[in-house]
């Protein structure tokens, strides 16, 4: 395989993993609510005030 | 105001850590999922992370660099409780590739990313993720010819497994 060959395998393989890679957040999306784990994290941290604006969470 | 936990975090930071949250929790979780980790591993060092990022939040010039290192080493550790990687993979290759039809693209480039030694996986899900061989060493910890040696081997591997042909179809058409 010649050195322009390898850059265009490169090139595809890397566009095929960033579509994988698309397709894992698309399902991340759905799976994970990410404001209850925001609220999960700040109350381990004890973090009992929260901004004005963010008050809703 | 300061907020009164020990953290000394005033509002304005907390809201930017909590903005920060918001849009790199899932980039992280599914960064760890392509280095071959659980749904609940990827979760549970993600947190660890963003736990470490909000108790450091003032004198973190990087958010982004600090939590993928902060996951990874944490993920390395769960691995290390792990009794037999082989069993780790099975279950996790179920759980986390459940979503997607072993048929299609995606899944098929996952399974095989997940087949990459350790090393390997977690320098390539990084590249995908569009970091440099030197934000790579950053984060890893690694010599920067260490990650372009990782990068170049996972590139032929994969690109072994895939085919030549199956590469530049899934590439041009998508899944």
């Amino acid at each position: 395989m010649d050195r322009d060959q390898e850059t265009t395998r490169d090139t595809e393989l890397d566009r095929l993993m960033q579509q994988a890679s698309a397709s894992v957040q698309e399902a991340l999306d759905a799976a994970i609510d990410v404001q209850q784990r925001l609220r999960d994290l700040l109350r381990e941290a004890g973090v009992e005030t929260v901004p004005a604006h963010r008050r809703h969470l | 105001m300061t907020v009164e936990t020990g953290l000394r975090l005033s509002d304005e930071q907390l809201a930017e850590f909590c903005a920060y949250f918001e849009g790199d929790y899932r980039a992280v979780v599914g960064l760890l999922i392509r280095a071959g980790a659980s749904l609940g591993d990827a979760e549970d060092a993600a947190q660890e992370a963003m736990h470490a990022a909000l108790r450091q939040w003032p004198a973190i010039g990087q958010p982004k660099a600090f939590t993928r290192t902060v996951a990874f080493r944490a993920l390395y550790r769960a691995w290390g409780r792990a009794k037999r990687e082989s069993a780790l993979r099975q279950a996790t290759r179920d759980e986390v590739l459940a979503p997607f039809d072993a048929g299609q693209d995606a899944g098929r480039a996952l399974e095989l990313l997940r087949s990459l030694p350790a090393a390997q996986r977690l320098v390539f899900a990084l590249h995908v993720d569009g970091y440099e061989p030197a934000g790579i060493a950053e984060i890893t910890g690694q010599h920067p010819d260490t990650v372009r040696s990782h990068l170049r081997h996972a590139r032929r591997k994969l690109a072994r497994a895939l085919g030549a042909a199956a590469i530049r179809e899934a590439a041009t058409h998508g899944p």
